[in-house]
């Protein structure tokens, strides 16, 4: 249980930030309201600044995501990593 | 822009990725035994248990293989012990164990003409060295007195003949001892009273070239410009009981050498390793019994492969305890069948220790393997080290080596830092952990999902702990590593006298492999000493990258590990997005022979799709998204580097 929650807690930060990236990225290729070059400028910005990119681009790049969702997006991955964090330290520790 | 122009990244990448997914045979995969004239092809050839070889007769005269206690033989696949030429026949194996066999016609059990060996599973294998026969000497051993006869240790090392004993009193000792004499014996008549004191001015305490068996015993060589004691090209050597301090390269040094021997010896203060043997294959050398601290290294082995041992010694207080490795700045890479047992390796990863910049991407460890083949490290105790315990990781110089096949079993590893056992990748397969009582790994699950007897997942493309060594190789080229001055850690308190004194034997180092009683299955996991106690917490890591390391570190971890693995995982799920919702235009056909193209062709397949795929996404996108980023990946990691000087 403990090796199995420990390769969770491991995989799930990488997982998650590829996750953020793809549906960004996709969104970003065929939303109809950007230009080639406000794209090309986001997909810069996300591509190239590891993980500060994508969530600047959630904050700030006017997604047609529902600000809800991309709430939940990013902050119940996180909300999932602290609480199974603390969960496995209280349980014997994350390894 | 042609096609080819935006592939060659890619290709270069795949190279890479499927070049860390090849290496020598696993499990379930087929082994070959070439019977020529006269002898077996390879002379010893390891392999799991269950495993099958086929014989094949590539000669033109008849042969078999049978073993040498009679417990197989081709006879009983074959129908008949006379195979003729092209003939093939294929045994399995399922019992473990060391398997010397011999062709009937062509060799003796005993080990004469057509005779090799078929290793099954990981037995630890210690291979007879034929003795070499005693030196001839005119007369007795003389003792030649320093300084009462001579005045010089060199005057009496000149004068003396093979045979010979150098016997020196207390007192401190001004010179270099260059020796050209086989099978001296060079003694000191207190350990702690007898200096060679090279005052950094000369280059080596003593150093022996060429002369086969000299044995030096029981003094201190200190303050060398480069080494404290330094055997080259020779067969035969022995340091027992000598000190060596504050050493600017290597206290106690053997290269190019064979049969050798280092024992309750004491090494510190060395600016590279304290104990250092290099380039040797098999090396039939020991080292037993030492203690080595405050250097750079404990042990460095670069190139010193099969028939090494690494046995019952303290290893403390150094950058790293203990790092068999490979360069290409030596021969004989890489690094092979190394034997690391019942070690103390404690409180490594000291920053307050002498340090070439070369030794700082490894600092921190307690046991590192970098770029091992088939090493074996076995009931050592692990503990106190900042980054990991036992690190098995590939090296990069000229050419990338990643450690392959390795054994780490029965081992007690605690207080790491980062991980108690780590797997660095791009590893090669084959490595496996068992029966370690360990309480953390990198990547987490090593002893479950990569253990000896059990499966062994491909857990080998941990990234972060490689990037992490490429930062401090930056760190180390820019002179941003700690720079501590030789001679400035804790001189030791006197160590002890080799028993017997000046009046010990005289015994050159003629056949000291073969005389030497290795014994190691009376060796146990040894204590910690009194005083030292589990200080070290495990520090948190996130993608894999300690929390808090350097930013130079965490930059390349972010751009050399995670952003590759996650640009993989943006291209696979764009693709398959973009192909399973594009039902509109796409037959089924295309659908399923496009997602098979990409998940059964690793990397390739899915460059293809992109390529040639019809893909919805405009091709600006597809050219955006599949060269740019990793190109910045790339020139990040690699820019850095090289202008740094770090490659």
């Amino acid at each position: 249980m403990q090796t199995f929650l420990s390769l969770y807690l491991y995989i799930l930060p990488i997982a998650l930030y590829a996750t953020w990236v793809g549906i960004g990225l996709w969104e970003i290729v065929t939303r109809p309201d950007m230009g080639r070059g406000a794209a090309l400028g986001w997909m810069a910005v996300i591509l190239l600044i590891p993980v500060l990119g994508i969530l600047a681009y959630y904050i700030a790049g006017k997604s047609a995501i529902p600000a809800w969702q991309r709430v939940t997006l990013v902050g119940g991955g996180v909300l999932a990593y602290v609480v199974l964090y603390a969960v496995g330290s209280l349980a014997g520790g994350v390894v | 822009m042609t096609i080819r122009a935006y592939f060659l990244p890619f290709l270069l990448f795949s190279i890479a990725l499927f070049a860390a997914c090849s290496g020598p045979p696993e499990r379930g995969d087929s082994y070959v035994i070439t019977m020529k004239d006269n002898f077996f092809e390879p002379a010893e050839l390891r392999i799991p248990v269950g495993a099958s070889v086929t014989f094949v007769n590539a000669g033109e005269a008849p042969h078999n293989a049978v073993a040498s206690n009679g417990s197989w033989s081709t006879e009983s696949a074959f129908g008949s012990l006379i195979m003729l030429a092209g003939d093939e026949t294929t045994l399995t194996f399922d019992e473990p164990g060391v398997s010397p066999y011999y062709c009937t016609f062509h060799g003796t059990a005993q080990g004469a003409g057509m005779y090799a060996t078929l290793i099954v599973g990981d037995e630890t294998v210690v291979e007879e060295v034929e003795p070499v026969a005693a030196p001839e000497r005119a007369g007795e051993s003389v003792t030649r007195h320093v300084p009462a006869d001579y005045p010089t240790i060199q005057s009496a090392v000149d004068a003396a003949a093979p045979g010979d004993l150098v016997l020196i009193e207390p007192g401190v000792y001004r010179e270099q001892v260059n020796v050209s004499t086989p099978n001296l014996v060079i003694r000191g008549t207190d350990r702690n009273a007898v200096i060679i004191d090279s005052e950094f001015q000369r280059d080596h305490g003593i150093f022996i070239a060429g002369a086969d068996g000299v044995a030096v015993e029981n003094l201190t060589v200190q303050s060398a410009r480069i080494n404290g004691l330094f055997w080259t090209n020779v067969t035969g050597y022995r340091a027992s009981y000598v000190t060596a301090i504050d050493a600017s390269v290597y206290g106690i040094y053997a290269f190019d050498s064979t049969d050798g021997l280092f024992e309750y010896s004491y090494a510190s203060g060395s600016r590279d390793s304290g104990f250092y043997i290099g380039q040797c294959d098999p090396c039939n050398a020991v080292i037993d019994h030492v203690i080595s601290e405050y250097n750079a290294l404990g042990y460095s082995g670069t190139n010193a492969s099969r028939q090494i041992f690494l046995l019952n010694s303290i290893w403390r207080n150094n950058g790293v305890g203990i790092v068999p490795n490979t360069l290409d700045s030596e021969l004989l890479p890489p690094v092979k069948e190394v034997t690391i047992m019942g070690n103390a390796v404690y409180n490594n990863g000291r920053m307050d220790v002498p340090m070439r910049a070369g030794e700082w991407p490894i600092n921190g460890n307690g046991i590192a393997l970098m770029g091992n083949k088939r090493s074996l490290v076995e009931r050592n105790r692990i503990t106190n080290h900042w980054n990991n315990g036992i690190y098995v990781a590939p090296m990069l110089d000229d050419n990338f080596y990643s450690s392959d096949e390795n054994i780490i079993r029965n081992n007690v590893v605690e207080g790491s830092g980062r991980a108690d056992l780590a797997l660095g990748g791009p590893a090669g397969p084959g490595n496996c952990f068992q029966g370690n009582d360990a309480a953390t790994s990198m990547p987490p699950g090593l002893s479950t999902l990569l253990s000896c007897n059990g499966p062994r997942l491909p857990l080998r493309l941990e990234l972060t702990a490689f990037t992490d060594m490429a930062g401090r190789a930056v760190q180390g080229a820019q002179g941003w590593n700690p720079q501590i001055p030789i001679g400035s850690v804790p001189k030791p308190p006197p160590q002890p006298q080799m028993p017997g004194g000046a009046e010990a034997p005289v015994r050159p180092a003629v056949n000291v492999f073969a005389d030497y009683p290795l014994d190691m299955d009376a060796i146990t996991v040894p204590d910690l000493p009194d005083g030292v106690t589990v200080t070290q917490t495990k520090t948190p890591t996130l993608f894999g990258l300690l929390v808090g390391g350097y930013w130079i570190n965490t930059l390349f971890g972010l751009y050399g590990g995670l952003a590759l693995m996650s640009l993989f995982a943006l291209w696979l799920a764009l693709a398959l997005w973009d192909l399973s919702t594009d039902t509109a235009r796409r037959s089924r056909g295309s659908v399923l022979g496009w997602t098979g193209a990409i998940l059964f062709v690793p990397l390739l397949g899915l460059i293809a799709y992109y390529v040639a795929g019809k893909s919805r996404l405009p091709v600006w996108a597809r050219l955006f998204l599949l060269i740019v980023p990793l190109l910045v990946y790339i020139a990040v990691v690699l820019g850095t580097l090289l202008g740094s000087g770090a490659i």
